[in-house]
């Protein structure tokens, strides 16, 4: 087994050097905010997958999002994420109000200061690990001698560092994941979406990939999880409860 | 007898023997049956005037069809009094007895008279029909690339159909089902694309042929008919598309069944 | 990387992309064709028309050359007329006649033959020999060839056939001065030249040509020229070049619109191939979009990426498609020099730089836009909406 190593001295820095990355008290502030799919956007008409929530997300936290399936976490990962828009509420994030940004600058937000780690892992197949690992790098135009020199140290930091020239195909489930991760911290971001980061992976991976968000969060970048895994609600250090769309608990987690 | 006179100077003049002018010539000056036009044969002087007995629609001819002379036609005599060469004919139309052998006639007039070259209608139609045996290569050789091109791209389209289909085409050999039943589904799949894109393509080509046969007709001014969609042309088209349905489906088939299925589900 | 991924992306479908870069090839090689045919046989014949320094041609009122069998009579005359016209540096005139060519008694073959001034002729390039003086002809490559006969040799020629006693009229003894690359000639074609005064002597058409080839000065404006002389002799026709290759072009044009019927048809197919390659790897790459649009990436990035896709099955298409078309028109000009009456050093198939250019390049980049669309589509899907169907 491989263990996360050392967060990478590039990102330190990097953090440390960032003018993006202005300390912000409050990194997420949502309030009332409703989500409803379908064709119509009321409530009568369709799906409500979001009933009015209100959440603040401080700096440096973990927070685990749970609840049974289809209880709007996702959606609500999304929403504070800016990957979807709210139908009802407003959404700031990193002192940006989402629904006064256009796509645009919404992207460019995502790009520079959010990571995002999906259950599917959502690497590109036709590039190597490490390419990967550049991508959102070579978009904010990093060099590209920084770039290969930083995603060498993440895929160290994630453990593969004898994985650069693999192709996702090449790479395990777990392998696969912690790339992602690596993808997800390339720029430094001030926080990490991940959903169900350890939903495809076996209990011995799953514990490699917590280990990892715990090391990131040791070192400052907030958290934001949704899972079903008990054992990531137990790390986080915070956990938040959904039903039916709204939350229902909010507090730490039972140790 | 008839002949072409490619530049006759007409202009009306009160006068005697009779003269037939095309349609397009009457349209083109204009001249009606009973106008009087005066006649010149180019090069010469000598001018004689007729008066316009009748107006005919030119035979439609394939081998003139690019050129736009005008026909008249005139008594032969009345020409002949015109040229400086008097008893000459470019040539006789023979018309046989029931039951005569044209090609032992043909030779008999050779051999008596000297110089002579007799043909048969149907010797001469082949001879005078070249340049479409010609059009009708070229034709061959853009169909066949066009074929060419239609095949490839009909493999392409079901490559990508049957890539897309992997994870399905997966499932189905882990359950269980036989290749050679993914195999006749796909090619079945083809079969029916290139079925449903021949129809299409018959209609298209209906569609075409009205809209060629329109045009040049107009363009040139005849009655000729430049595209023909014949029954045996729909048929030879329509087995084509299939068959090349036929060879794509089967190709795609067999080179997504060639893979274990475990490595269908790879990207 | 945006276009790394692109193109390894292609790569990675090694056989959907090979196919279709051969349809493209394909489908752009019949492009290059039909751009190649649309004007090849007029600038092929304009080329020709001016091979040896006299594009204008004066020919009897209303006649195109050798289009009838009328003739410019008091030819010397008018010859001197036509000298005398400013900017004129020569004038060669040709007469058209039939004779048949003698073999022991019997005289069944017949010969076009061209009375032509020897000093100042158009028609022929000597091969071998020299120019005919009295009694001599020249005779064209293909006639030397299947009469097995050479410079020094001699032929008899006659100008008629007499029906009535069955033997031909007027023959005479020609020596052969010289064997010719006749210019107009179809592929095979026998045919003599001799001296204009001789041919005119024997056919009895004294004085008369069938047409005038004239040479302009070195600083004459063709079509200046060609007005002058239209001035000049005004019951005469001149045509400059361009005049000859409008009336040509007026009669293949059933070429010229089924080349652009062709072209526009393997345009089209070469364009609906990309398309549907396109579209579909966008489709398949729903999900890869969504995530880079959930990381980040901009939009037009994305783009970048689909169209570089787009523009390297184009682009590599019609590099395929070059070679392929240049080799395809060889053959079917082949084909189509088969056309009786169509000098044999013309081409069907010409290729002009620019018109193929700009017809691969408007493929090309046609090739490299039809991705915008499925892409915007990409793009403008619901990016939550997006990134689930892809996880599912």
């Amino acid at each position: 087994m491989s263990r996360a190593g050392r967060l990478p001295d590039a990102l330190e820095r990097g953090r440390a050097a960032s003018n993006l990355a202005d300390p912000v008290e409050v990194v997420i502030r949502a309030s009332g905010v409703q989500k409803v799919y379908g064709r119509s956007s009321s409530e009568e008409g369709g799906v409500a997958a979001l009933r009015g929530v209100d959440v603040v997300v401080a700096s440096c936290e973990w927070t685990a999002i749970v609840g049974p399936s289809g209880c709007g976490k996702s959606t609500l990962l999304n929403v504070l994420a800016g990957i979807d828009a709210p139908t009802a509420g407003t959404v700031e994030l990193l002192g940006n109000d989402l629904g006064r940004l256009d796509e645009r600058a919404r992207a460019r937000l995502r790009l520079l200061r959010v990571g995002f780690v999906f259950q599917r892992f959502h690497l590109l197949p036709v590039l190597t690990a490490a390419e990967n690992i550049e991508l959102p790098m070579a978009e904010a135009g990093v060099a590209r001698r920084d770039r290969r020199q930083r995603s060498r140290e993440l895929l160290d930091f994630v453990g593969l560092g004898g994985r650069t020239d693999h192709r996702p195909p090449q790479l395990s489930g777990g392998e696969q994941q912690r790339v992602a991760i690596a993808r997800a911290v390339a720029n430094q971001p001030d926080v990490v979406f991940a959903d169900e980061p350890t939903g495809e992976l076996d209990s011995r991976t799953s514990a490699q990939i917590l280990e990892l968000f715990s090391s990131l969060n040791a070192h400052g970048t907030t958290l934001l999880t949704v899972t079903h895994d008990p054992e990531i609600a137990r790390r986080a250090r915070r956990v938040i409860e959904m039903s039916d769309g709204r939350i229902v608990s909010d507090g730490r987690p039972a140790r | 007898m008839f002949i072409a006179l490619l530049g006759v100077l007409l202009l009306p003049l009160p006068v005697d023997p009779g003269i037939l002018v095309e349609r397009r010539l009457a349209e083109e000056l204009p001249a009606s049956v009973g106008d009087t036009v005066i006649a010149r044969v180019l090069g010469g002087t000598a001018e004689r005037a007729f008066v316009v007995a009748g107006i005919f629609e030119r035979a439609p001819d394939p081998n003139r069809i690019a050129r736009n002379d005008y026909e008249v036609r005139f008594h032969l005599p009345d020409l002949e009094q015109m040229l400086p060469d008097h008893d000459r004919v470019d040539r006789f139309a023979i018309e046989l007895r029931s039951g005569a052998d044209p090609e032992a006639t043909a030779r008999w007039v050779e051999s008596l008279a000297f110089g002579t070259q007799v043909y048969e209608s149907v010797t001469l139609a082949d001879r005078s029909s070249t340049t479409f045996r010609v059009v009708s290569r070229f034709h061959d050789a853009i169909g066949l690339v066009t074929l060419l091109a239609s095949g490839i791209f009909l493999l392409c389209l079901m490559v990508i159909r049957v890539d897309g289909r992997r994870p399905d085409v997966r499932t189905m050999r882990l359950i269980g089902v036989s290749r050679r039943t993914i195999v006749s589904a796909v090619v079945a799949e083809a079969v029916l694309i290139a079925a449903v894109a021949s129809v299409l393509g018959v209609a298209m080509g209906a569609v075409l042929t009205f809209g060629v046969n329109t045009y040049f007709g107009a363009y040139y001014d005849t009655t000729l008919r430049f595209a023909i969609l014949s029954p045996r042309i729909v048929v030879v088209a329509a087995s084509l598309g299939v068959a090349l349905g036929l060879i794509a489906g089967g190709l795609a088939a067999v080179r997504i069944v060639r893979v274990p299925p475990q490595r269908l589900g790879e990207r | 990387m945006i276009v790394r991924a692109s193109l390894r992306g292609l790569l990675h479908h090694r056989g959907r992309t090979l196919l279709a870069l051969a349809g493209i090839g394909v489908s752009s090689a019949l492009l290059v064709d039909m751009t190649m045919l649309a004007s090849g046989l007029t600038h092929s014949f304009a080329a020709l028309t001016r091979a040896q320094g006299y594009p204008v041609r004066v020919t009897p009122a209303g006649t195109l050359p050798f289009d009838s069998e009328a003739g410019i009579s008091e030819a010397a005359a008018v010859s001197q007329q036509l000298r005398e016209v400013p900017g004129v540096r020569s004038v060669a005139p040709v007469l058209g006649a039939q004779l048949y060519l003698v073999r022991s008694d019997s005289a069944s073959e017949p010969l076009f033959t061209s009375g032509i001034d020897p000093a100042a002729q158009m028609l022929y390039l000597l091969v071998e020999g020299e120019e005919p003086g009295d009694d001599e002809i020249v005779v064209s490559g293909p006639l030397a060839e299947a009469l097995g006969i050479s410079v020094g040799d001699t032929v008899s020629l006659a100008v008629e056939l007499d029906v009535a006693l069955g033997r031909p009229r007027g023959s005479a003894s020609y020596r052969i001065s010289g064997v010719g690359d006749f210019l107009f000639n179809y592929a095979g074609e026998r045919s003599v030249a001799l001296p204009l005064a001789r041919l005119q002597e024997i056919t009895g058409r004294s004085d008369e040509v069938s047409l005038f080839a004239v040479a302009p000065a070195a600083d004459a404006d063709e079509e200046a020229l060609v007005e002058r002389i239209s001035a000049a002799a005004p019951e005469l026709s001149a045509y400059s070049t361009r005049d000859l290759t409008a009336a040509l072009d007026q009669r293949l044009a059933y070429f010229r619109q089924l080349s652009t019927i062709l072209g526009s048809i393997s345009f089209g197919v070469a364009t609906l191939l990309v398309a549907t390659i396109v579209t579909i790897g966008v489709r398949e790459r729903f999900g890869e979009i969504a995530t880079l649009r959930a990381i980040g990436v901009a939009g037009h990035r994305v783009q970048i990426g689909i169209v570089v896709e787009g523009l390297a099955l184009s682009a590599g298409g019609a590099l395929l498609g070059l070679p392929i078309g240049l080799w395809m028109a060889r053959r079917l000009d082949q084909i189509l020099l088969t056309f009786p009456g169509i000098p044999a050093r013309v081409s069907f198939f010409v290729f002009d730089g620019i018109s193929v250019a700009l017809a691969i390049t408007l493929m090309v980049g046609i090739g490299a836009l039809v991705g915008v669309i499925p892409g915007a589509q990409a793009l403008r899907a619901p990016l939550g909406s997006a990134l689930r169907e892809e996880a599912d």
